[in-house]
């Protein structure tokens, strides 16, 4: 956090306790961030690093997909440092994946924005928790429920298809 | 009457001048044909050349400027708008040689010039917008549209029967089944065990 001291996109907060951090999305949306919560991402805390004027950019990110990623940013920098063994712990363990379960409750295109918004941001967790829930979505389907549920077009040809399945025959019995 | 066909060539020249700097991002202008069709290649500007006159024939320019991807389409969108220019021209010479002689003869060179039209950057069937991060028809598919790194890290998450299936879904997809960690990280605890063909089991079998 020292490090940040001397940079004018940070202000601080009500306390002084709480560094804040403000964000610009692609469409010049500007959020306001608990230091601690922005910097779950490795992208803002290197620009935080390197300092800046009138708030960090982020063209890759519009503000909507923005407000969701902050909001996952926030609810888990808020979770203390796990304390084993411990049933205040446990609890906020639970509390936690209940709301990443919630948060992952959105249509395939906003789920798709936060998979390149986590990617870009890098946002560790927020990427495995999107790649897990497609990975979970495919499970289980077959080739022509996974082409639908996603609009993926088919384009091989009746042969190519055939010549696929044959060579993976063994993994399809 | 020359007013409005004024206004219209107007418009032309402005959906033209849209559609040319989609397509190459830039500032070309469709209507500046002599320089910047020649940025385009040669193989356009001669194809362009030859079927100026001929209103007829923008159907067909049309059709070849789809086969030849972003750069023709500019010069497809430019055509239509200078057709309207040289239109009677073109009809009438047509006609003085007989629809039947010209075809055949012009079809020819058109194939020829064809073959000389720049493959297409990407794809075809890519959009012509300029911005990378709206690809294709929005949501639609827009799983298949994230980057790669992030294909191999959902498929590297399935068990094998599903890993498998993904390899048949689209060509877009293929590719990483072989590339993916899955089969290469030997601590995933997904690595399916080593599957014999059955007719090897068969053998053991025996």
């Amino acid at each position: 956090m020292a490090a940040a001291d001397s940079c004018d996109g940070i202000s601080t907060s009500g306390g002084g306790w709480e560094k804040t951090v403000t964000l610009v999305s692609s469409d010049d949306a500007r959020f306001e961030v608990r230091e601690a919560a922005a910097s779950l991402s490795q992208t803002v805390r290197r620009m935080i690093r390197a300092g800046g004027d009138g708030g960090i950019p982020l063209p890759k990110v519009d503000a909507r997909t923005l407000s969701t990623v902050l909001e996952y940013c926030n609810k888990h920098a808020a979770v203390p440092a796990p304390a084993p063994e411990s049933s205040s712990a446990e609890a906020a363990a639970v509390d936690l994946e209940w709301f990443d379960k919630e948060l992952m409750h959105v249509d395939l295109a906003t789920l798709c924005s936060l998979i390149r918004a986590a990617d870009y941001l890098e946002v560790a967790g927020l990427l495995d928790l999107t790649c897990k829930t497609v990975a979970d979505m495919i499970k289980s389907k077959t080739a022509e429920e996974i082409r639908q549920m996603f609009g993926i077009q088919n384009d091989f040809t009746p042969e190519e298809e055939e010549q696929l399945s044959r060579e993976n025959a063994g993994v399809f019995e | 009457s020359a007013d409005k066909n004024g206004a219209q060539r107007e418009s032309q020249h402005r959906t033209a001048t849209r559609s040319t700097r989609g397509a190459e991002g830039s500032n070309l202008r469709g209507c500046e044909l002599g320089d910047d069709l020649g940025a385009l290649g040669d193989g356009v500007f001669g194809v362009w050349r030859v079927r100026w006159g001929t209103t007829r024939r923008r159907t067909e320019v049309r059709i070849k400027a789809e086969q030849g991807g972003c750069h023709a389409a500019a010069a497809s969108a430019a055509a239509d708008h200078h057709g309207g220019d040289a239109g009677t021209d073109g009809e009438s010479r047509a006609l003085s040689m007989g629809a039947e002689m010209v075809n055949p003869a012009m079809d020819l060179m058109y194939d020829l010039l064809g073959t000389f039209l720049p493959s297409p950057p990407v794809s075809a069937t890519a959009s012509l917008s300029a911005d990378s991060s709206a690809p294709g028809g929005g949501s639609e598919d827009s799983l298949s549209a994230l980057p790669d790194q992030i294909h191999r890290n959902v498929v590297s998450r399935l068990p094998a029967k599903d890993v498998a299936r993904t390899a048949i879904l689209s060509s877009r997809w293929r590719p990483l089944w072989r590339s993916s960690s899955f089969w290469s990280t030997p601590s995933s605890s997904n690595r399916p065990a080593p599957r014999t063909h059955p007719c090897a089991r068969e053998a053991q079998a025996q």
